[in-house]
């Protein structure tokens, strides 16, 4: 757990670059795609399209979103998503489909981290974690799927 | 219903950055939590170990409450789970999902609670979660590394 209380600035202050560093600087990356992307197995799998390479400044706090709507071809199982740099899982994001194959969910994660300066690849991974048939990921023009990388202040 | 204009985008070269100007933009994060240890057999709600955050708001801004989790149920059927963000005993923000059976992974919930305006000075939110229709087994929430988040966002000024 972390907290912390960017600058609150009042009138006559000087604006600092140490002052300004404790301020949110918007998004670093945003990819998404519209068609959708099917695992027919238990491996987890890349999902085409949806990696990022970004160049962090020092000291930074980012938020990494991952979103997408799923479901499942046949009603008997668990998909997860997961936010992985490498082979580094950041987080995780599941979409539950015992009842109906028919059902699809809007599922989204997020991890917070606080990388060091330079380059980063993150990417999301769709896995059939349990069941059988196809995990989707339906995304179309209107319905996108998404990973979007967010700079949310200092890191301290 | 509330709109703005941001300043971000309208600043000409040359132009001073005031005070004001530093004011209009995000102040980012303020707090951020995560579940060090899966909770398992909740049924009435009950407040998640950890997932409270004790922020200090500057005055006059607007605050992005978001928590994130997956959440299963070890038996029982149709269950509706709910996660909350609360502060103190007020609710603030709730997400609900239907489980109808068992299973080793859970549903995604989301639940992002908007706070116009807090005064200024120390705040507590935490996250709780319920189990409700369905009291025969517990719920259970997982954690570990991926496990769920709390977020406390500034995203600009309330007015």
């Amino acid at each position: 757990m972390a907290t912390r209380t960017p600058w609150d600035p009042v009138t006559g202050q000087v604006m600092t670059e140490a002052r300004l560093d404790t301020l949110a600087r918007g998004w670093l990356g945003y990819a998404e795609v519209t068609a959708n992307q099917t695992i027919a197995v238990g491996t987890e799998t890349d999902l085409t399209g949806l990696t990022l390479t970004l160049t962090l400044d020092a000291n930074r706090k980012i938020k990494i979103t991952g979103h997408g709507l799923f479901n499942r071809s046949v009603a008997d199982g668990i998909s997860i998503a997961r936010i992985k740099e490498g082979a580094t899982e950041l987080a995780r994001f599941s979409q539950h489909s015992p009842s109906a194959a028919t059902e699809f969910d809007q599922a989204e994660g997020a991890a917070v981290i606080a990388p060091a300066a330079g380059a980063h690849t993150y990417k999301l991974t769709l896995q059939r974690f349990s069941g059988t048939g196809n995990a989707v990921l339906n995304a179309a023009v209107g319905s996108a799927a998404f990973i979007l990388v967010e700079d949310i202040g200092s890191a301290s | 219903m509330a709109t703005r204009t941001t300043r971000p985008g309208t600043e000409d070269p040359g132009e001073v950055a005031t005070s004001a100007y530093a004011n209009s933009v995000p102040g980012g994060w303020l707090g951020y939590a995560k579940l060090g240890a899966a909770q398992a057999g909740i049924t009435t709600e009950v407040d998640l170990t950890g997932l409270s955050l004790t922020v200090t708001v500057n005055a006059n801004r607007l605050l992005k409450l978001t928590a994130n989790m997956t959440v299963s149920i070890s038996g029982g059927t149709g269950s509706r789970v709910s996660v909350y963000i609360k502060e103190g005993v007020t609710y603030l923000g709730v997400a609900e999902v239907v489980l109808v059976s068992a299973s080793s992974w859970g549903a995604q919930l989301e639940v992002m609670a908007l706070v116009v305006a807090p005064s200024a000075g120390a705040h507590t939110y935490k996250c709780s979660l319920a189990r409700n229709g369905d009291t025969t087994a517990g719920t259970y929430i997982e954690s570990a590394a991926q496990g769920p988040v709390f977020l406390v966002e500034d995203i600009g000024p309330s007015s």
